[in-house]
């Protein structure tokens, strides 16, 4: 289980069409977690508590008030993509300021497309180059030589904030976390050389 | 796992149709010390055997197999706390008795010659790990199982407070997910394929079953006996 993994909300009132849907988005390696709101009352402070990263809903369940756009009417906040479920023969209008569409009988790739595209958005603008930069490398030996985010901090004279960005991309790059196994990473690609650590 | 099927298990059905509905739950039969060779008995009558109660074994078996399709905290509410810590107690067991010590025993057979640094570097990430997992298991073994016992047996007695454990129930995932990254991305695996294809599989599968246990732990558990030690104090009030 990586730490990327989403937490969904699926808003339908249809039991079968519900829990079809929460088992499919379960079922993708991108996803942690998917919530049900089975009623629609209260959705605003159902959505408020559970925050989750995307939100699958049917159109239909809002009414027909096709004007404007959706995340108003549901107070989300503007990077949370909210993706329409849509089985029944509406005016496509009703679902043009959604993020994405998930028609009921897409396939299963095509369902994984609509989640990664609505889920990282922003993040595969960078997700290209996977390479650490030459900053990021100098940031990877000093913490493998063991020094504090205070130290990287003053040792690089950039600010602590900084090191923690560098930390998390360093992370979220090579998917490795721990400080002994980015260690093994260090030494494996020659970034240190295995005597000058202490394991 | 079967993933075409979904099967909910109920206590008449035989443990053998529950394994081939999905083989991972061997690893729960392993994980509570239910030896094989069962024949045609029944969940019900296997877990008599073992003086485990049933629906704490089939609600263990749904969580592992069935969790995105149960209602996992209606589910537990309704049942008794005992058989958790006891089967929390055997896991740890396993994991370190038999699920760690065979990883490492086959960690020790993938690498080639010319991969001796490699292979140091790699045991002794390991080991340190399995002295994490132990001292980390072992806290909860000596100070926080036996606690939640007393607070079964006898409410209200104690100093202790699973606030302190909550704060201190650090992740041990993590390293095993790097393990896994580490041996998958840039270990050969020339000497011996097979075994490093079997060892990637078990690490996978070890991760996930670590990540089920901490959810049992902290989502839970600790709300559970959180719940208990609420009670307490309003009775003192």
């Amino acid at each position: 289980m990586g730490n990327s993994g989403k937490i969904l909300a699926v808003a339908e009132t249809s039991y079968i069409i519900r829990k079809g849907l929460v088992y499919t988005l379960s079922q993708s390696p991108n996803v942690a977690k998917v919530i049900e709101l089975k009623e629609l009352e209260d959705i605003n402070y159902q959505l408020s508590i559970l925050s989750p990263d995307a939100l699958v809903i049917n159109p239909m369940l809002l009414g027909h008030m096709h004007k404007g756009d959706v995340k108003n009417q549901l107070s989300l906040s503007k990077n949370i993509p909210v993706i329409a479920l849509v089985y029944n023969m509406i005016d496509e209008r009703m679902y043009q300021s959604y993020d994405g569409v998930i028609r009921i009988n897409d396939s299963e790739s095509k369902l994984e497309e609509v989640l990664t595209e609505c889920l990282y958005k922003e993040k595969q603008k960078t997700n290209d180059q996977e390479e650490l930069s030459d900053r990021e490398k100098e940031i990877l030996i000093s913490i493998v030589k063991g020094m504090s985010n205070k130290e990287i901090a003053e040792y690089h004279n950039i600010s602590i904030h900084t090191v923690i960005t560098h930390r998390r991309n360093i992370g979220r790059k090579l998917e490795i976390h721990s400080v002994s196994g980015l260690t093994i990473y260090a030494i494996l690609n020659k970034l240190v050389d295995i005597k000058d650590i202490e394991l | 796992m079967s993933t075409n099927v979904t099967v909910r298990y109920n206590r008449g059905m035989k443990m053998s149709d529950l394994i081939d509905a999905d083989y991972t739950l061997l690893l729960l039969l392993a994980r509570l010390k239910f030896s094989l060779g069962f024949g045609d008995k029944s969940v019900e009558v296997v877990c008599e055997q073992y003086d485990f109660d049933t629906d704490c074994f089939l609600f263990l078996a749904n969580f592992q197999s069935n969790r995105s399709i149960m209602d996992v905290d209606e589910q537990f509410n309704q049942l008794p706390l005992e058989p958790f810590i006891r089967y929390l107690n055997c896991s740890h067991e396993y994991f370190l008795e038999k699920r760690l010590p065979n990883i490492r025993r086959k960690l020790k057979l993938i690498f080639t010659e010319n991969e001796k640094d490699l292979e140091n570097l790699v045991l002794k990430f390991f080991d340190n790990y399995m002295g994490e997992v132990n001292e980390h298991m072992k806290y909860e073994d000596n100070t926080v199982f036996p606690y939640v016992r007393r607070l079964l047996e006898c409410p209200c007695s104690d100093t202790y407070s699973i606030d302190i454990f909550e704060e201190r129930h650090n992740d041990i995932e993590e390293k095993m997910a790097d393990l896994k990254r580490i041996l998958m991305k840039y270990v050969s695996g020339l000497k011996d394929q097979t075994l490093m294809t079997n060892i990637l599989m078990e690490l996978y599968q070890s991760e996930e079953e670590l990540a089920a246990h901490t959810f049992i732990e902290d989502h839970l558990i600790i709300p559970r006996v959180k719940n208990m030690e609420k009670d307490c104090n309003k009775l003192h009030l």
